[in-house]
């Protein structure tokens, strides 16, 4: 299997990471260590068709990307930006086995399924909102 | 001495602990039909366990990763979701099994019917994992499952022939109608029961929520060393009551009642008393472990907050699919289909699916990456892949085994 | 920032140490996906005289299983729920032997006869059975008879060696 040539260590700068290895699927963290999502894309910013020219700008990644992705990384094919959830990267603190952020869960869009949950089913269920004992 | 005492508890709860339906039903069943020449399966599983439990928990504790969140970062999408569907279903089949053991034990105190007992006992376990913290749970349900010791009594009390029983495990020979492939269905069977997958989640589950340090995790090879095998002689007890009461009667063991037939006879009332406890505990405590083991699958899979160190509404999707679990196990059992069945078929499809549980953690277990210096050693890794390859072979006989004798009948 | 272009992470390049946990894992689900299809199909009869012998020792499995929770509660040794529910449980145990009896292939009148044989005793021993139940669920905390368990059981005996020999 052909692995593309990582680049020249020299002209690199600070930690060389592999998007799929140490970003793909991996749990992110809030800043408290709570469970927030798992990676599933990344957004990159401008990045033009073609052969990059010569002493071009790299492009960036702008935000880890999460939501309705079982199928479509099984099957193929992806869903549309609208249906995705969006980490923004400055919003990461660390890079670990885990990702941490820099903010809490509960300010977070990503977090609204569980909120939802939180609210309107196991809320409502007597001892949901207590410590457990 | 508090410290001798935590360590006696351990052990304790985990000799308490180590049985299920599967493995008194199986090993009933086992020792009615093949006596005891089976006993190597035990013996096989238990060290299979030993050695797994010990690696899940350690890779928990080091990575502080449990074990879905390994199986979704190393392998692809494919793999992971399909890993994920065979497990989740086994494990709420296995969940199924349990809730119904609870409710037959409490049936057999009664003799109100099953079924009656069915929600009462699914609720029970609900109102558990909802409120009650999670070492009081692990501690109450262990200890009073340790009772299934009446079994060893029960087996001394009953005066058999020792050394027709060592004979017995040591022959090669089949008795009576049973034929070869019936046998090794039944092999597979006592070894799915015994290298129960949910006990691999539920442990390293535990020790990331609990957080175990370098001391929890030597009180936690201490239990396991000690504790499971001591309950693999409780498995075996188990099969030579009925090896030595049921066998000579050709009565195979079909339903609940009939494995407390030699209990009766051997302390009586008491005895029997004594056994259907252990049985309510023990059953009741596995119950417990598989519906967090579904909650834990499904939300480390999926990335979701989970434990029940958090209040529900910080977890609450993690709550949410135990509830649905339940709810679904609950509804299987009132179809009427016989629990005792859910239980045979629920430890052979563990068999099945046991090698997708241990490869992820035994190749993360050699990764520096995520655990530093404690990577596994030769001898450990030697076992591993020792126990990987005798897993695989159960898995893949199992199907053909199952179709050939239809499911041991 | 104009457009933003998002760049898919190619699964179909896996990682290398992914491909033997890809491939195991795929062989068990496969397998597992195998077994629900048969199961579910289900598989052809068998032969001659087998379901009748299997009904056969199961009824009398349930007779010995009976005779043995009467006894011990005669004794004393097991309360009168268990025994109950033994007994019970021991109904549906013959129940299921009568319905396997009742499914058995009998293609000649000699197989027709001898399936019929077997019908009598095992409904004679379901009645038999059925009575014990009833007996144990009197208000009386008496001993059981069990008389009629005895003569069941060997006349369940004898119709297995005839099915046996055959």
């Amino acid at each position: 299997m052909n692995l593309p040539h990582p680049p020249d260590t020299a002209a690199v700068t600070g930690r060389l990471i592999d998007a799929r290895l140490h970003l793909l699927d991996r749990q992110v963290l809030d800043r408290a260590a709570l469970p927030v999502t798992t990676v599933d894309d990344i957004s990159l910013s401008d990045v033009p068709a073609g052969p990059l020219p010569h002493a071009s700008p790299s492009p960036t990644i702008t935000a880890l990307l999460s939501g309705a992705f079982r199928f479509t990384r099984i099957f193929g094919g992806r869903p549309p930006m609208s249906r995705l959830d969006r980490i923004s990267w400055s919003d990461l603190a660390e890079i670990g086995t885990a990702i941490r952020l820099r903010a809490a869960r509960d300010t977070l869009q990503v977090g609204w399924l569980e909120r939802w949950v939180a609210r309107h089913v196991i809320g409502k269920i007597p001892g949901g909102r207590h410590d457990p004992e | 001495m508090k410290r001798l005492f935590a360590v006696a508890l351990g052990i304790l709860t985990a000799i308490g602990g180590f049985l299920d339906i599967g493995d008194i039903v199986t090993n009933a069943v086992v020792g009615s039909r093949f006596g005891m020449s089976l006993a190597w399966v035990v013996v096989v599983g238990v060290i299979g366990i030993c050695v797994f439990a010990q690696m899940s928990g350690r890779v928990a504790a080091v990575s502080g990763r449990a074990t879905f969140e390994i199986i979704r970062e190393r392998l692809g999408p494919r793999a992971a979701s399909a890993n994920l569907a065979a497990s989740f279903l086994i494990n709420v089949m296995t969940l199924t099994a349990e809730v119904g053991g609870i409710a037959l034990a409490l049936q057999l105190v009664s003799s109100v019917s099953y079924l009656l007992w069915v929600p009462f006992a699914a609720g029970a376990v609900w109102l558990v994992i909802w409120r009650v913290r999670f070492s009081i749970m692990e501690n109450v349900t262990g200890l009073i499952g340790l009772t299934l010791v009446g079994f060893a009594v029960a087996l001394f009390l009953l005066g058999p022939s020792w050394s027709e029983l060592a004979q017995q495990v040591m022959q090669q020979g089949l008795p009576g109608t049973e034929k070869a492939t019936t046998y090794w269905f039944y092999a597979v069977a006592l070894f799915g029961a015994a290298m129960t997958p949910y006990e691999v989640f539920f442990f390293s589950s535990g020790a990331v929520e609990e957080g175990w340090t370098a001391e929890d995790l030597t009180q936690s090879r201490v239990n396991v060393l000690v504790g499971f095998p001591l309950g693999g002689v409780l498995s075996l007890a188990i099969a030579a009551c009925g090896a030595v009461v049921l066998l000579p009667q050709s009565i195979q063991v079909t339903t609940l009642s009939q494995v407390m037939l030699p209990v009766a006879e051997a302390g009586g009332k008491v005895l029997l008393a004594v056994i259907i406890l252990g049985v309510v505990a023990a059953t009741f405590g596995a119950a417990l472990e598989t519906t967090l083991s579904s909650g834990y699958t499904l939300a480390q899979f999926n990335g979701w907050s989970w434990g029940k160190f958090h209040r529900p509404t910080e977890a609450a999707r993690f709550h949410l699919t135990m509830i649905i679990c339940l709810i679904v196990g609950l509804g299987v059992l009132l179809t009427g289909m016989d629990p005792i069945k859910i239980t045979e078929l629920s430890v052979v499809f563990s068999a099945i699916a046991l090698p997708l549980t241990y490869l992820p953690i035994l190749v993360v277990a050699n990764d520096p990456e995520y655990m530093g210096e404690q990577v596994n050693g030769a001898v450990t890794n030697a076992a591993g892949v020792f126990y990987l390859i005798v897993i695989l072979v159960a898995s893949l006989a199992a199907v053909p085994l199952l179709i050939i004798t239809k499911a041991g009948s | 920032m104009s457009s933003v272009m998002r760049m898919r992470l190619d699964e179909r390049r896996g990682r290398p140490s992914r491909s033997l946990a890809d491939r195991s894992v795929k062989a068990v689900v496969g397998s597992l996906l195998v077994t629900l299809v048969v199961l579910t199909a289900g598989c052809g009869g068998s032969p001659d005289t087998k379901d009748l012998s299997k009904a056969l020792l199961e009824t009398r499995a349930a007779v010995r299983s009976t005779e043995l929770a009467v006894d011990l509660h005669d004794e004393g040794r097991t309360t009168k729920a268990a025994a109950q529910v033994t007994v019970a449980d021991m109904v549906d145990q013959i129940g299921l032997a009568q319905r396997r009896l009742v499914k058995a292939p009998a293609d000649t009148p000699e197989l027709r006869d001898l399936r019929r044989q077997c019908e009598v005793v095992v409904t004679d021993a379901l009645a038999t059975v059925q009575d014990t139940k009833e007996a144990l669920s009197g208000p009386a905390d008496g001993p059981v008879p069990s008389e009629d368990l005895s003569r069941v059981e060997g006349a369940v005996d004898q119709t297995l060696t005839v099915v046996t020999k055959r």
